[in-house]
């Protein structure tokens, strides 16, 4: 069975006008699926549905077979909490927290103890190689150190679905090539599976799977 | 064109902010507005009545003890030209429940007074120097429903006399005056040889001052005084009252200020990146600067003007329903009508936009100081707050601050003392990013131990302690309007517990009667039988134990300030602390003095202290008591505290007095009844066994006491209104101050909401940040308010109304207070924040980058 599967997947812009229709997609656990196509055909709009943010006008959205149309407002909460996790192109990181408080927000939302987050999120920024910037505020860190904080807040209470919005949109080749790898190895490691809008064809190209989303 | 586009755009994007950060300038602009047109209307009105009254004399000859002789005029005509007088015109006034009535010597009047002489209707023109007529202004004849041709009862003294009404007093306009011949006053109106003052016009080339100091010479205890000494005592008479009043409608428009700063300075952090965009795009920073200063200007101008519309309309509110003198008691008799003065009103508009201008300044530098490719970036907001820190500034304000306190008053105002006040304020408000930092981080540091603390609480000690700039701009105004409202109700408290205090010492007696009437104490002094009789007839009356009779007298010390009250009453020696309120110790005269060299003792209010220097262990001179002598040396032997009058007052034994004056007249008595006694019984045995007593009004002491209170809590009323209106104006201040600060961190509560925080963790954290920065407010807010309230009671206190008072500390009002203030601050935050926060916009605010 699919981790998450779309089915027959539409969404209006207006009463008569459709953003996308008839959108199939089968994510496996583990798989990595790029997702493209040009400005304002909905990869935003998708992201939301695929998050259970937004209610779809036609078809299912299946998460290990339940549908999270059907899902309540504290199902949806547990979704966010422990199925999902979050990368953006702007990082979204907290100015006023440093980095390891920065990863430890997830936790404790989900009701972890600030001990069992804080050595979570150690050792995630370590494997991320920022084990010496764990008292670091945002502004003092580098675009690549803000993404790999993003990334370990993304991956530090063990979602199933990482959910990554043009995560390298905002960095340098170089700096945008080491935050892939680390990105897609990360999720590897974790058995983790990766949805990734990008508009780089070589940023897809290194993904299991690319999904073209046309108007 | 971009300027105006720019500026109208913001406004619109934040209308409801604006809004209210504009209503809040208003508020403070209209009370102050509604303060100062209300004293003036009733002072323009007061000194109008005493113009009309006084007709265009230049000045008076007045005795300050009262009414004198009219032989003393005769003595005055005699030298009427070598001390420089024109022109003279002997007065008499009587103030009847009806109407005040003037007598005149009609012949002297009119060259001197041409405005008070009356105009008899033709038919009457026989009976103008009739013993039995009088003459209405139209107000008078409206008042007591006559007219001419009607009789009208006139009650004084217990006594009713019928007059004629045979013609009127023209030029009165607006006053509700009566006069009539002198000599038929002085018979029927119980004024046989009396004058109240003499009316003078000066002989060309001749000066005030120079007439003042010849009348003086005479030596015949007469004073001269100017049209503008009565004025400036009657503006003197309530002058600290109305200045502390506009003082609190200042704080208003203080925390008032601080909400157009708040508003602007969020204003300007969301526009941070927009105005760094233009600034790239090629305006200068002045542009931008002018920018931000408009809009906060122009907010601040329309609040202003919208303040005095309002304050215009209060002050005709407070005009009909609480009157002239703001409930103080001051001008009760006078109805003002509203006197608008357009250039204060300028004034107080060129105000509002100078706290526009002030409150726009600061996030107007912060626009223009950072780097504006830095601003662009994404999450610059939070960079922008720099850390700052004022603690020397702090320390400096602190110093100044105490410095001031211990300055005198100026022109007999305490303008170094509210100095003092607002110093300490800046200073406190300097001190707040550092203490909010401290607090938090030693929070923190307690709390990055302990394991099981909810994640709600964990953000928002994260969030104080690290962020700790943000914080201290939201909770400025709280803290402002909390400290002066502890400060006032701590003041408050404080008076009204030493005025109870007071009042008990004063009050020691079970009944009290004022003989507001001479007949009666005319009666006591001039009939011996009765004289004789009624000591032993009250003494006599089955439940009285004792009794004491006294005498009050206005005396004018200074003739641009308010009267003097003189108090005779026992004083047995070595039992003045027993009988007065006294303020330390006596200190006698010196002691081999021979009894019969020995100076008549008097003891002092406070307020003789401050305003004429009058100090213990000192002769002084005491104007004229009588005819035959000019002045009396006193010796000065104590102070003691009377909350009654703040203008100042003397207190001297009866029988000296009575030795001093030769006035052996009474004005009041006290009454100590038996335990077992009834008031009503002993009321009615003293009014049927004595006839002159068969009308008195008696009232107990517990009535007294409550009289007292009322007034004091009546005058205070405004104060009580103003202090709430600061506090409204600060909660308005947490409602926008969050509403803001979650608009400004929306993409972090999106960024919370997307990592599966509920709205009910929301709730949470906001309660829980906002509460603790409330607590750390109310702390910091109460410890300046009580600071406050020291330099209040120990320095403008006795600076402004010349007593001292005891500080207490009213606990529980100040617990439900803060209480009050607390939750209803997190409501308002959880309110600001809501209001600002939906689940469209959670959703969305991150969008632009998907």
């Amino acid at each position: 069975m699919a981790l998450l599967l779309a089915e027959g997947l539409g969404r209006k812009v207006t009463a008569e006008r459709w953003l996308f229709r008839n959108l199939n997609i089968a994510l496996e656990a583990g798989e990595q699926l790029a997702l493209q196509g040009a400005s304002g055909v909905g990869k935003s709009t998708l992201l939301n549905l695929l998050a259970g943010l937004d209610q779809p006008d036609e078809g299912e959205l299946l998460l290990e077979g339940k549908n999270i149309a059907s899902f309540n407002a504290k199902e949806q909460l547990v979704l966010r909490r422990r199925v999902f996790g979050f990368v953006f192109q702007a990082f979204h990181l907290m100015p006023h927290l440093n980095a390891i408080q920065n990863v430890m927000v997830p936790c404790l939302i989900a009701g972890q103890s600030l001990a069992q987050a804080k050595k979570r999120s150690e050792i995630l920024l370590t494997e991320l190689g920022l084990a010496n910037s764990f008292d670091l505020f945002p502004a003092v860190l580098s675009g690549g150190e803000q993404q790999r904080v993003a990334l370990a807040r993304a991956l530090v209470h063990q979602p199933k679905i990482v959910l990554a919005d043009e995560p390298t949109g905002n960095l340098d080749p170089v700096t945008a090539e080491l935050a892939m790898n680390v990105l897609c190895n990360s999720c590897r490691e974790h058995d983790v599976a990766l949805i990734m809008v990008t508009h780089s064809d070589k940023a897809a190209s290194r993904l299991d799977r690319r999904f073209h989303l046309t108007s | 064109m971009l300027f105006y586009w720019l500026i109208v755009s913001n406004f619109k994007a934040q209308l409801g902010r604006w809004l209210i950060a504009g209503l809040t300038v208003a508020l403070g602009i209209s009370l102050a507005v509604a303060i100062h047109t209300v004293n003036r209307s009733a002072l323009t009105e007061f000194s109008r009545a005493i113009d009309t009254i006084n007709g265009q004399a230049s000045a008076q000859i007045i005795m300050p003890a009262g009414e004198f002789s009219d032989r003393l005029f005769d003595e005055i005509a005699l030298r009427q030209t070598e001390l420089g007088i024109r022109a003279m015109s002997p007065v008499l006034e009587r103030n009847t429940k009806l109407v005040r009535i003037l007598g005149l010597d009609i012949f002297r009047a009119a060259r001197v007074t041409p405005s008070l002489i009356p105009v008899v209707s033709e038919e009457n023109q026989q009976l103008i120097f009739s013993d039995k007529v009088i003459f209405l202004s139209a107000v008078a004849m409206q008042k007591s429903h006559v007219s001419i041709g009607d009789m009208l009862p006139i009650e004084f003294d217990q006594k009713i006399s019928l007059f004629q009404v045979v013609g009127t007093v023209p030029e009165a306009t607006g006053q509700n005056i009566a006069v009539m011949d002198l000599g038929t006053m002085q018979w029927r109106l119980d004024g046989l040889g009396k004058i109240s003052r003499i009316d003078i016009q000066l002989l060309d080339g001749y000066g005030i001052d120079e007439v003042s100091a010849a009348i003086k010479k005479l030596d015949l205890g007469l004073i001269l005084i100017s049209a503008q000494d009565r004025d400036r005592r009657a503006s003197n008479l309530s002058r600290a009252y109305r200045i502390n009043l506009t003082v609190l409608a200042f704080v208003a428009l203080f925390t008032g200020a601080f909400l157009v700063f708040t508003t602007i300075s969020f204003s300007v952090l969301r526009q941070q990146s927009q105005l760094a965009l233009l600034y790239i795009l090629g305006v200068s920073r002045t542009w931008v600067f002018l920018l931000v200063l408009t809009q906060a200007s122009v907010i601040a101008a329309l609040g202003g003007l919208l303040g005095i519309g309002m304050g215009l309309i209060f002050a005709m509110v407070l005009l009909n329903f609480v009157g002239g003198d703001l409930g103080a008691g001051y001008f009760s008799s006078v109805v003002p009508a509203l006197e608008i003065d357009p250039l204060t009103l300028i004034g107080f508009w060129m105000l509002s936009i100078l706290v526009g201008l002030i409150a726009g300044y600061f996030p107007a530098k912060s626009a223009t100081s950072g780097r504006p490719a830095t601003q662009l970036r994404a999450g610059s907001i939070e960079r922008i707050l720099k850390p700052v820190s004022y603690r020397r500034l702090a320390g400096v304000l602190g110093l100044s601050s105490l410095g001031l306190a211990f300055m005198p008053a100026m022109n007999d105002l305490p303008i170094a003392g509210y100095a003092s006040i607002v110093f300490l304020l800046f200073a406190g408000l300097a001190l707040t990013p550092w203490l909010v930092s401290y607090c938090f981080s030693l929070l923190a540091g307690i709390f990055a131990k302990k394991q099981s603390i909810s994640p709600s609480f964990t953000f928002a000690i994260w969030r104080l302690s690290q962020a700790p700039e943000n914080a201290a701009g939201l909770i400025a105004g709280v803290i402002a309007a909390l400290a002066l409202t502890v400060a006032m109700v701590v003041m408050v408290a404080s008076f009204r517990d030493s005025m109870t205090t007071w009042l008990d010492q004063v009050l020691p007696a079970d009944l009290y009667a004022n003989f507001s009437q001479l007949k009666i104490s005319d009666e006591l002094s001039t009939n011996k039988t009765l004289l004789s009789d009624v000591p032993s007839v009250i003494q006599s009356i089955s439940g009285i134990d004792r009794f004491e009779f006294n005498q009050q007298k206005k005396i004018l010390f200074q003739a641009d300030r308010p009267e003097v009250t003189l108090i005779a009453r026992p004083i047995p020696v070595g039992r003045e602390a027993q009988v007065l309120p006294l303020l330390g110790s006596v200190t006698r005269q010196t002691n081999n003095l021979p009894v019969s060299e020995a100076l008549p003792e008097v003891y002092i209010s406070e307020a003789m202290q401050d305003l004429y220097d009058w100090q213990p262990g000192k002769v002084y001179s005491l104007p004229a008591l009588t005819e035959s002598k000019a002045s009396h040396n006193v010796w000065v032997a104590g102070v003691f505290r009377d909350y009654g009058r703040q203008h100042g007052s003397l207190t001297m034994d009866l029988v000296s007095y009575q030795k001093l004056s030769q006035d052996d007249r009474y004005t009041g008595i006290a009454i100590w009844l038996t335990k077992e006694a009834k008031v009503e019984n002993v009321v009615n045995q003293l009014r049927n066994k004595i006839p002159v007593f068969s009308d008195q009004r008696f009232t107990n002491r517990s009535d007294l006491r409550a009289f007292s209170l009322t007034i004091f809590d009546r005058s205070f009323a405004l104060t009580y209104a103003l202090e709430i209106a600061a506090l409204v104006v600060a909660i308005f201040a947490v409602a926008t101050g969050f509403a803001g600060q979650a608009l400004l961190r929306e993409k972090e509560y999106a960024l919370v909401f997307h990592l599966g925080q509920s709205s009910l963790q929301r709730a949470g954290w906001i309660s829980a940040e906002s509460g603790m920065l409330l607590a750390l407010a109310v702390f910091w807010g109460t410890i300046l308010g009580l600071l406050m309230s020291q330099i209040l009671i120990h320095r403008v206190n006795p600076q402004s109304f010349h007593w001292s008072m005891d500080t207490s500390i009213p606990y529980f009002t100040l617990i439900a207070l803060i209480t009050v203030f607390v939750l209803s601050g997190i409501a308002a935050a959880l309110w600001g924040s809501y209001r600002s926060l939906n689940r469209t916009t959670l959703i969305t605010s991150l969008r632009q980058e998907w």
